[in-house]
């Protein structure tokens, strides 16, 4: 069975994909749509920006997070003017990494999902004398849900699987910054194989049933309602 | 179509396998790996043999190595890693040999002076060490707190291995922490205060030479490990 700390670290797991997927929701959709929408000449730098992590290897994130969260730097300085932990092996220095780290993958479904809204929607609803927050509850909200729901589900679920930059800024503090991926690290290095098979088919089953769930029936949902 | 694209695959990847290794592949803790690079720079030097050197925790090598990775010679930060490959038959008993022992430091760089006895049992801050269920260090750190009854009473920042705990320090993130005393040696560290052996059980670092083709080099590289020039540099390097 499930030692005590497994179940502290399922929590802690799922308290941070959760506060982190809540602020990604708030974060990403403006962000996606400027996206989607501005001709700013800035705008593929941003694009490359929040795409980054999808490329970059976690220990570099990793790297320069441990060095912006030390008190010799500006961001740990001034952290800790309001603060009494530092940011580095904390749980809010894991949602800041893992805010940027999972980023890409709120940001990109919903860009991709504006994209395809046809604009004529928005002018019809205009014309009908719908405002702009009218617009946003009304139109966008309503057909672009699946896409909301996969962009928080993506969000959610990388977050969970984040591995690289928890072992490096976390410090495994048990409660704390022990997370899912790290407590199965630790059992397959103090060689607890039993524990660390547990763990991973929860892992592997949460993922695979929710990527079939993204797959299998929102994407399709929202496939129909673009195209009806 | 199919058929066309697997053979391709495999040739690719058969490709890839193809190239020879005639170097020695040494896996080493990584508390040893500054001082494993220069007495392997050295045996280079002498036998013309090159030797790439793979550093990580003791536990991460000993599952590469219990699941066939390529190392020829293996320099564990314990005995206990070099007794379970003996034990899962991976290796003879007579193969082992120990090549150096292990110190640990009490290290605050905010430190005014070096720190005393007394100043580290009066620290009750943040405590980098390594993970005590599986790095040697953090099992002696464990021990040595345990012994002057300073275990559990301060928060553990944890690293998977010594260089980690070292580098949580020095990154100012952690005021203090217990780390190898061969790093501070070696990176000319003033701010720390040797732990009294008797506190925690000697880290004897053990290695073992494994059972590949090249066992001959790896012979000849436990030698020259264990050669007494290369003692006394192992020495110098903060070892025991």
């Amino acid at each position: 069975m499930l030692s005590a700390g497994d179940l502290q670290a399922i929590w802690l797991t799922l308290k941070l994909a959760g506060i982190t997927t809540l602020l990604l929701m708030i974060v990403a959709p403006p962000l996606a749509w400027w996206l989607a929408r501005s001709q700013a000449s800035i705008r593929p730098l941003v694009e490359s920006l929040v795409a980054l992590p999808l490329i970059l290897p976690p220990t570099v994130l990793g790297f320069y997070l441990l060095i912006a969260f030390s008190p010799d730097h500006f961001l740990g300085r001034w952290w800790l003017t309001f603060n009494e932990q530092s940011l580095a092996f904390s749980f809010s220095g894991l949602v800041i990494a893992s805010i940027i780290y999972s980023l890409p993958f709120v940001v990109q479904p919903l860009q991709s999902a504006f994209v395809h809204l046809d604009k004529r929607y928005l002018e019809v609803s205009a014309t009908l004398g719908y405002g702009k927050y009218e617009r946003l509850y009304k139109i966008i909200f309503p057909m672009l849900l699946p896409s909301f729901i996969i962009a928080g589900a993506l969000g959610f679920a990388h977050t969970i699987g984040e591995f690289g930059v928890v072992l490096m800024i976390g410090g495994n503090i048990p409660g704390e910054t022990q997370v899912l991926s790290i407590q199965l690290f630790d059992h397959v290095e103090s060689l607890q194989y039993g524990q660390a098979h547990q763990l991973s088919l929860i892992l592997l089953a949460f993922s695979i049933s929710l990527l079939v769930v993204i797959y299998g029936f929102l994407q399709k949902r929202q496939q129909r309602i673009l195209s009806a | 179509m199919f058929r066309c694209t697997v053979s391709a695959c495999v040739l690719i990847l058969s490709l890839c396998s193809l190239s020879t290794q005639a170097a020695l592949n040494v896996a080493v803790a990584s508390n040893f790996k500054v001082t494993a690079q220069e007495v392997a720079e050295q045996f280079t030097a002498q036998y013309g043999v090159e030797v790439n050197i793979s550093s990580a925790s003791t536990g991460a090598l000993y599952q590469q190595i219990l699941h066939g990775a390529p190392f020829n010679l293996f320099l564990s930060a314990d005995q206990a890693h070099i007794d379970l490959l003996i034990k899962a038959k991976k290796v003879g008993d007579n193969q082992r040999f120990v090549y150096a022992q292990g110190r640990l430091g009490f290290w605050m760089p905010s430190a005014i002076n070096k720190p005393s006895i007394d100043d580290f049992l009066a620290y009750s801050g943040r405590l980098a060490i390594a993970n005590p269920k599986f790095a040697p260090y953090g099992v002696a750190a464990k021990q040595a707190l345990t012994s002057v009854d300073k275990w559990g009473k301060q928060p553990y920042i944890q690293g998977s291995n010594i260089s980690q705990t070292y580098q949580f320090v020095e990154s100012n993130n952690v005021a203090a922490g217990m780390v190898a005393f061969a790093t501070l040696v070696q990176k000319n560290q003033q701010d720390y205060l040797l732990i009294p052996a008797e506190w925690h059980q000697p880290i004897i670092q053990a290695g073992i030479v494994l059972n590949t083709q090249q066992a001959t080099q790896a012979n000849l590289f436990r030698d020259f490990l264990l050669s007494k020039p290369i003692q006394h540099l192992i020495h110098t390097q903060g070892y025991n």
